[in-house]
């Protein structure tokens, strides 16, 4: 039980006007980073750093988490309005936002990321204040067997559900180990698949993937539309989504969506709290599983104020839990916790056990400021969702055009220079006859990201296990995830949609 | 023979390359050893040969194309990109970012002077600004 004096110092320390005024500037450099395809949060965090020496322990941090908690809102705008995420995490958010965006519904798409994902952010930062000793022990208790466990469910449930047929899901993912296995092996460190380009010894870059797959794709279609136009279609009215009725949100919509909201905070705060995963998989994890349990699962996908709900709130939630492992163990969940240890470093502090203990004072001090970065968001976000309605009355020319430079500029710096571009138009083109061709982009990418995680807890298991598979008898659960699994086979395989095997 | 069967054939092509050639060529193979290097590949490559064999067997959905037309401009706006980036570190950020905006306006049949002019210069200067004095990071 924390000393209640150290409680209230701490959230006091967050309400000072410059801790304040660093919290408002994070949130709008966030959202505006965020929105801006090809522009990533981890840019914005790696540029951000160096710029906080000279303020306060609790500052500097406070300054670095409201950068990426903006992001989360920010990445949802283009996502929505240009099927373009602005940041990987978004990218499920795009599904149902797009759809809803060509209705004419943009505003109202971006009203319904905004407050999903405030919610999401609320939730989980309330989770991590209150239960983060002890959900941080459970995360411990993840060990390789239960994390490759994980991996194996979340395989069976993603693959199962995206595209039309199951043959052509499974290839994609197939594709995915394949791409995913580029760069060092995590069994012997030898490289695979480099074919003597040094860049590719770290992998494939994955934002070039991901914003070349699910956003440069996207906009080469456009502009060859605007060459030669689609019969029927006016290619240049595509992104002039506001004109149609009204944009407003009711609380009475927000609360039809309570569960599928609840589920995904739930998601994305489990997925948080465990080192290794992050925003994107908690995104498509929580959608996959919300399109799952549906009635209706065909309504997703078509602009459905639900996929928006399970995307966003399971996304922002996983930024307020990823800090458990990160206070309580010093691990970094993802790369953005891991560009925070660097922050803390820098300011003297070391992220651990100890820390609540020693620094008390400024754990609390952040979080309050996180509780206040989430109003800030809120208000910001209702501002710049205006700006964005701006920008996006534009003709769709220009934005595409503007959408393009950024991507080319930002995945300049984000991906390693002219290669990291060549790879993003390589997965244009792949993404393109991907699309073309009815094989799943979503379940790539899906299998790319968790690809290297799978692999490695398979080979800490196989040797933490000898490669004998009946230790999994004292590991109950990963036996409750793997029974899962059966269970994920069982509802999405060809059995129950004899229809969708081939299509 | 259905679109959906020759990608299946395709996939069974590449499975076996990979199997055959592509993994032992660009992999290390280790004996009697678990976990090892090519496992993850080789997964992979037998499940592009299972799966297209199902797909080469069964397969029946066919696809519909653009129109060669625009199959074109696509290729064209990709070309065009390619030789973007291909020039950038050559000749510099702003010239390449102008000259690939202008061809972008040309191509898209833009005239409005405005426009025009948001697009060729506006925003080539405005990323250019955005990246190298609000972001500090530096462009060729």
């Amino acid at each position: 039980m924390p000393d209640i004096s150290i409680v209230f110092s701490g959230l006091a320390d967050a309400f000072t006007l410059g801790n304040l005024l660093y919290i408002l500037l994070g949130v709008t450099l966030g959202q505006i980073v965020g929105a801006i395809p090809g522009l990533s949060i981890l840019m914005a965090l790696a540029i951000a750093i160096p710029l906080t020496y000279s303020l306060d322990t609790l500052t500097a941090i406070s300054f670095l988490i409201s950068i990426n908690k903006g992001g989360t809102i920010g990445g949802a705008v283009p996502a929505i309005l240009l099927n373009t995420p602005g940041t990987p995490e978004s990218a499920a958010t795009a599904l149902d936002g797009y759809p809803m965006a060509k209705k004419g519904q943009g505003g109202k798409a971006m009203k319904y990321s905004l407050y999903y994902s405030v919610f999401g952010d609320v939730s989980s930062d309330i989770v991590l204040i209150t239960v983060s000793l002890p959900l941080a022990a459970l995360a411990l208790k993840m060990g390789p067997i239960e994390i490759m466990t994980l991996m194996i469910l979340a395989f069976t449930v993603i693959a199962g559900l995206v595209g039309s047929s199951l043959v052509k899901g499974l290839m994609s993912v197939a594709f995915g180990f394949l791409l995913a296995s580029v760069g060092l092996d995590p069994a012997m460190g030898s490289a695979r698949f480099t074919f003597g380009f040094i860049e590719l010894v770290d992998g494939v870059p994955l934002t070039a993937i991901a914003v070349g797959m699910l956003a440069v794709s996207e906009i080469f279609v456009k502009i060859s539309e605007f060459v030669v136009p689609t019969e029927g279609e006016d290619a240049t009215d595509s992104a002039q989504v506001f004109d149609k009725g009204d944009q407003n949100v009711t609380f009475a919509e927000l609360w039809a969506n309570r569960v599928v909201a609840f589920r995904a905070m739930v998601i994305g705060t489990v997925i948080g709290a465990i080192p290794g995963l992050g925003s994107t998989t908690a995104g498509f994890l929580s959608y996959s599983i919300s399109k799952q349990s549906a009635k209706d699962p065909e309504a997703f996908g078509t602009g459905d104020p639900r996929g928006i709900a399970a995307s966003e709130a399971a996304n922002s939630a996983v930024v307020g839990a990823n800090l458990i492992p990160l206070l309580t163990l010093g691990i970094p969940g993802n790369i953005a916790a891991a560009l925070l240890v660097s922050a803390f470093i820098i300011h003297g502090v070391q992220p651990g056990p100890l820390l609540f203990e020693r620094q008390g004072q400024l754990i609390y001090g952040l979080f309050g400021a996180m509780l206040i970065a989430n109003v800030f968001n809120l208000i910001v976000g209702q501002f710049g969702m205006r700006f964005w309605a701006m920008i996006v009355s534009a003709p769709a020319k220009v934005v595409y055009g503007g959408a393009l430079l950024l991507c080319i500029t930002g995945m300049y710096f984000a991906a390693g220079g002219v290669f990291g571009l060549v790879i993003m138009l390589a997965a244009a083109v792949i993404g393109y006859i991907m699309r073309l061709t009815g094989f799943s982009v979503i379940a790539f990418i899906v299998a790319f990201v968790l690809t290297p995680q799978l692999e490695r807890s398979i080979n800490q298991a196989i040797l933490i296990t000898d490669g004998d598979f009946s230790e999994l008898a004292h590991h109950p659960i990963a036996i409750g995830l793997l029974v899962a699994s059966v269970f994920a086979i069982y509802f999405l395989g060809p059995w129950k949609k004899r229809e969708s095997l081939i299509k | 023979m259905t679109l959906d069967r020759i990608i299946g054939g395709i996939a069974v092509a590449f499975g076996g390359f990979l199997l055959l050639y592509g993994i032992p060529a660009n992999v290390r193979m280790v004996q009697n050893a678990m976990p090892y290097p090519a496992m993850f590949p080789q997964v992979a490559a037998w499940m592009f040969v299972g799966l297209g064999l199902i797909q080469l067997l069964v397969g029946k959905a066919t696809f519909t194309f653009p129109s060669g037309k625009q199959f074109a401009a696509f290729l064209g706006v990709i070309f065009l990109v390619l030789i973007m980036v291909l020039l950038l570190e050559r000749l510099g950020y702003v010239p390449v970012a102008i000259g690939l905006m202008v061809a972008i306006t040309l191509l898209s049949k833009e005239r409005r002077p405005l426009w025009v002019l948001v697009m060729v210069l506006g925003l080539p200067v405005g990323v250019w600004l955005l990246f190298e004095q609000i972001l500090q990071r530096p462009l060729p």
